[in-house]
C-alpha cells in the first residue's frame, strides 16, 4: 500500500492564450478552410496555471488547498483529477501515474466541483440524476438507493428529491453537486470549494460530512480547495497555500500560524473607516500590514487587522488618522494571528482580494 | 472504508445512458410530436412523387417499385446519418451542458463513454424506420417477398460499423480544428454526398456515370445498392461504378468494399476521436469553463 495518495512532482501546467480557431458554422465553409491553411491569430501569450508544484498527501489526510481566486487551485484539481495533462512533471494518485495511468486513477478519485460544472440533466430529477451518476461509479441498485438517501439529507433537499434541477435556485443546485460527490467514497475525494454559494447551515452539514464521515469514518484522503480561511483552519490537517501557480507554503494550520507568533496585531473595532483610513495606516512606518474587513450589511462599522512590531506608538498615530478621516474607534484588543494573516503575510494581499 | 478502484459494470451504464436518453426524448412533448409528424409527411412527400412514376427503367434493378425504393432508401440512411452524427453529438451535449467532464472523470472507459451517449440515437432511429416500414407497409403497399433478410441486416450492420468510423472522425474534429459550433466537416461532406450520389432518393444510374464515382467514396452508396437487393434479389446488374470493374456479383462488391472500408476508417476514426480528447484535455477544452 502506498504511503501518499496524492504525490506530484514538478507538476506545470500551462495556457495559451492565442485566439482559438473560430467555428466552423461561424465563418462558413470557405473561410473556415482558408482560415486552417492560414491560421491567422496565433499570436499570443502563455500562462503559468501550476508552476512546478510539489506536494504529498498522505493516505486518509485532510488536505487544504488555499488560494485566492486565479491562484491555479482549480487548475489544479483538474490536473490529478485527469481531466487536465499537463505541460511538465506529474502526480501519483495511489501510485498510479496521471498521463500513463490515467484510467486507473479515475477508478480512485472523485470530484465535487463548483456551480460552473454543474451537468445535471433538465428531464431527470434529483433523484434519478444521482442514480445516473452513481450507475457510472459502479454502485448497485441498493447502495445507490441508501447512499442517494444519506447524501440528500446532508444537503438537506429531502423535499426536493422529485423536483427536476431546473426548478431549484442555484444554491440547491450546488447543493445537488454536492450530494453528487458525496455518493461514489471514492478513497480520494477532491472537493473544489464544495461550501461556496451554500447558506451558513448547509455550510455546516456539508463541513461537518467531510469531516467527520467521509475522512474519519470512511478514511477518504480528502483534498480540499477553499478560500475561506476559516473553513481551511477548522477542517484541514495540512494546507498549503497556492500563489499565483505556485505553493509558498506547506504545513499544519497551528504550525502556519506559529510562524507569525513574533508580530504583533492590534484589532480595532472602527466606524465610518473608509478606504483612505486604511490607506494611510498602511503608510505608517511601523506598519508592516493593515486589513479591512466590513461589518454587517447596512451598517458603517469594520474591523481592521495592524500588523506592527510596536503596537503602543503605532496606535497614537491611528487615533490620529482616525479623527482626521472622521472615523471612530469602538474597541481595541491585541489578536492572535490567524491563517489569514499568515496568507498575507506570505502574498501580500488578502484571500478577497 | 471507501469503495476502493471499484469497475462500474458496462452493461448497467449503458442501460442507464439508454433510459436517461429516451426520458429526455420525451421530455419536451411538442417536440416529440413534430419529430414523429416529420415521419409521416416525409412518407407522404414521398407517395405523391411515387405518382409520377420516377426512376422509369432504372429501377427494374430494385424491383421497379418507386415508395419501395426510396422507404428503404429513408430507412437505411436514417440508420447510417445516426451512425455519422451520434459520436459528435454524444460530446457536443455533454461538452454544451457542462456534463462532458463529470463523464469524463468518472471510471468509464471512453468506449462506453460513446456507445452510452450513441445508443439513445439508434432507439430514435430505429423508432423512426419502425414508422416507414408500418406504415409504408399500411398505406403504400411496402412488400419484400423474396426478401433475404439476414443479407439485409448484414449490410445494415457493416454500414453502421462503417458510419461510426466516419462518425468519431467527425467527433474528433470538435477539438481538432474547434468544431463546437453545430457544424463539423465530415458530417458536412459525407450528407451532401449522402444526399446526392449515393441513393437515397433515386437510382443512381439517373446520374451521368462520372458523378455517380464520387458515390464510390462513401460506405453509403454500398449499404444502400446491398439492402437494396438484398431485399428485392431481382438482378445481377451493376448499378454503381466500381461493380462495373470488379470481378465480382455487386452484392460480393458491395461487401468486400464495405468491409475494406470500415477495416481503415474505425481505426483512423478511433485514433483521431481519442487524439481530439487528448488534445482537449491539454488545453482545457473538455468544459466551457477552464
Amino acid at each position: 500500500m502506498v504511503e501518499y495518495a496524492i504525490e506530484t512532482f514538478d507538476l506545470r501546467k500551462e495556457f495559451d492564450t492565442r485566439k482559438r480557431i473560430p467555428t466552423f458554422s461561424s465563418l462558413g465553409q470557405a473561410h473556415w478552410i482558408m482560415h486552417l491553411i492560414v491560421r491567422r491569430g496565433s499570436h499570443g501569450r502563455k500562462i503559468v496555471a501550476v508552476n512546478d508544484v510539489n506536494i504529498k498527501v498522505r493516505r486518509g489526510e485532510l488536505f487544504g488547498l488555499l488560494g485566492p481566486n486565479g491562484a491555479g487551485k482549480t487548475t489544479l484539481i483538474k490536473c490529478l483529477s485527469t481531466l487536465l495533462i499537463p505541460d511538465a512533471g506529474t502526480a501519483l494518485i495511489n501510485g498510479y501515474d496521471i498521463i500513463k495511468e490515467s484510467e486507473r486513477v479515475k477508478m480512485y478519485i472523485s470530484l465535487v466541483g463548483r456551480g460552473a460544472w454543474i451537468g445535471f440533466d433538465y428531464g431527470l430529477n434529483v433523484e434519478e440524476n444521482l442514480l445516473f451518476f452513481a450507475k457510472l461509479y459502479g454502485l448497485s441498485r441498493e447502495e445507490a438507493d441508501a447512499r442517494i438517501d444519506e447524501a440528500i439529507e446532508v444537503v438537506d433537499l429531502s423535499d426536493k428529491r422529485k423536483e427536476v434541477p431546473g426548478n431549484l435556485s442555484s444554491g440547491m443546485r450546488q447543493k445537488l453537486l454536492v450530494a453528487k460527490g458525496f455518493l461514489t467514497r471514492a478513497p480520494i475525494m477532491f472537493l473544489d470549494e464544495p461550501t461556496i454559494g451554500l447558506d451558513p447551515a448547509s455550510a455546516r452539514d456539508v463541513r461537518k460530512h467531510i469531516k467527520e464521515k467521509l475522512n474519519a469514518e470512511l478514511k477518504e484522503t480528502v483534498f480540499l480547495t477553499t478560500h475561506y480561511m476559516q473553513e481551511a483552519e477548522s477542517l484541514c490537517d495540512r494546507v498549503a497555500i497556492m500563489h499565483e501557480g505556485r505553493i509558498i507554503a506547506c504545513d499544519s494550520p497551528s504550525t502556519l500560524v506559529s510562524r507569525l507568533q513574533t508580530k504583533r496585531i492590534v484589532e480595532l473595532e472602527a466606524l465610518n473607516a473608509g478606504p483612505d483610513v486604511v490607506s494611510k495606516i498602511q503608510m505608517l512606518d511601523l506598519v508592516e500590514r493593515v486589513s479591512k474587513t466590513e461589518g454587517a450589511e447596512g451598517t458603517l462599522t469594520s474591523t481592521i487587522r495592524i500588523h506592527t512590531k510596536d503596537p503602543d506608538q503605532v496606535m497614537d498615530e491611528v487615533i490620529q488618522i482616525m479623527r482626521e478621516n472622521h472615523a471612530r474607534i469602538s474597541a481595541i484588543s491585541p489578536s492572535e494571528p490567524t491563517l489569514e494573516d499568515v496568507f498575507m503575510t506570505l502574498t501580500g494581499r488578502g484571500l478577497a482580494e | 472504508m471507501a469503495d476502493e478502484g471499484r469497475i462500474p459494470r458496462t452493461r448497467e451504464v449503458i442501460w442507464i445512458f439508454l433510459k436517461r436518453d429516451l426520458k429526455l426524448w420525451t421530455y419536451f412533448k411538442l417536440n416529440f410530436a413534430i419529430e414523429l409528424a416529420g415521419v409521416f409527411s416525409n412518407l407522404l412527400i414521398y407517395s405523391v412523387i411515387a405518382s409520377f412514376r420516377p426512376g422509369g427503367e432504372f429501377l427494374a434493378a430494385y424491383g421497379g417499385d418507386y415508395v419501395t425504393f426510396v422507404i428503404v432508401g429513408l430507412a437505411v440512411n436514417e440508420l447510417l446519418m445516426t451512425s455519422l452524427s451520434a459520436p459528435y453529438y454524444g460530446v457536443m451535449n455533454s461538452f454544451w451542458s457542462n456534463r462532458l467532464e463529470l463523464l469524463m472523470m468518472s471510471p468509464i472507459s471512453l468506449q462506453v463513454f460513446v456507445v452510452g451517449t450513441s445508443l439513445g440515437g439508434y432507439v430514435r432511429s430505429f423508432f423512426r424506420i419502425l414508422i416507414y416500414v408500418v406504415f409504408g407497409s399500411l398505406m403504400f403497399g411496402l412488400r419484400f417477398p423474396a426478401a433475404n433478410y439476414g443479407l439485409a441486416s448484414l449490410f445494415l450492420a457493416l454500414g453502421i460499423l462503417a458510419s461510426t468510423g466516419l462518425g468519431l472522425m467527425a467527433a474528433s474534429m470538435i477539438y481538432l480544428v474547434d468544431a463546437r459550433g453545430g457544424q463539423d466537416p465530415i458530417r458536412w461532406i459525407v450528407g451532401i454526398l449522402s444526399g446526392l450520389v449515393s441513393g437515397v432518393y433515386f437510382p443512381l444510374q439517373a446520374l451521368p456515370e462520372s458523378v455517380r464515382w464520387i458515390g464510390c467514396f462513401i460506405p453509403n452508396s454500398y449499404v444502400l445498392d446491398g439492402a437494396r437487393r438484398a431485399l428485392s434479389m431481382r438482378t445481377a446488374q451493376a448499378t454503381l461504378p466500381i461493380q462495373q470493374v470488379l470481378p465480382f456479383d455487386p452484392l460480393v462488391t458491395n461487401a468486400v468494399l464495405l468491409i475494406f472500408y470500415l477495416s481503415s476508417v474505425l481505426p483512423l476514426g478511433w485514433y483521431m476521436f481519442r487524439k481530439g480528447i487528448s488534445e482537449a484535455k491539454k488545453d482545457g477544452r473538455l468544459s466551457r469553463w477552464v
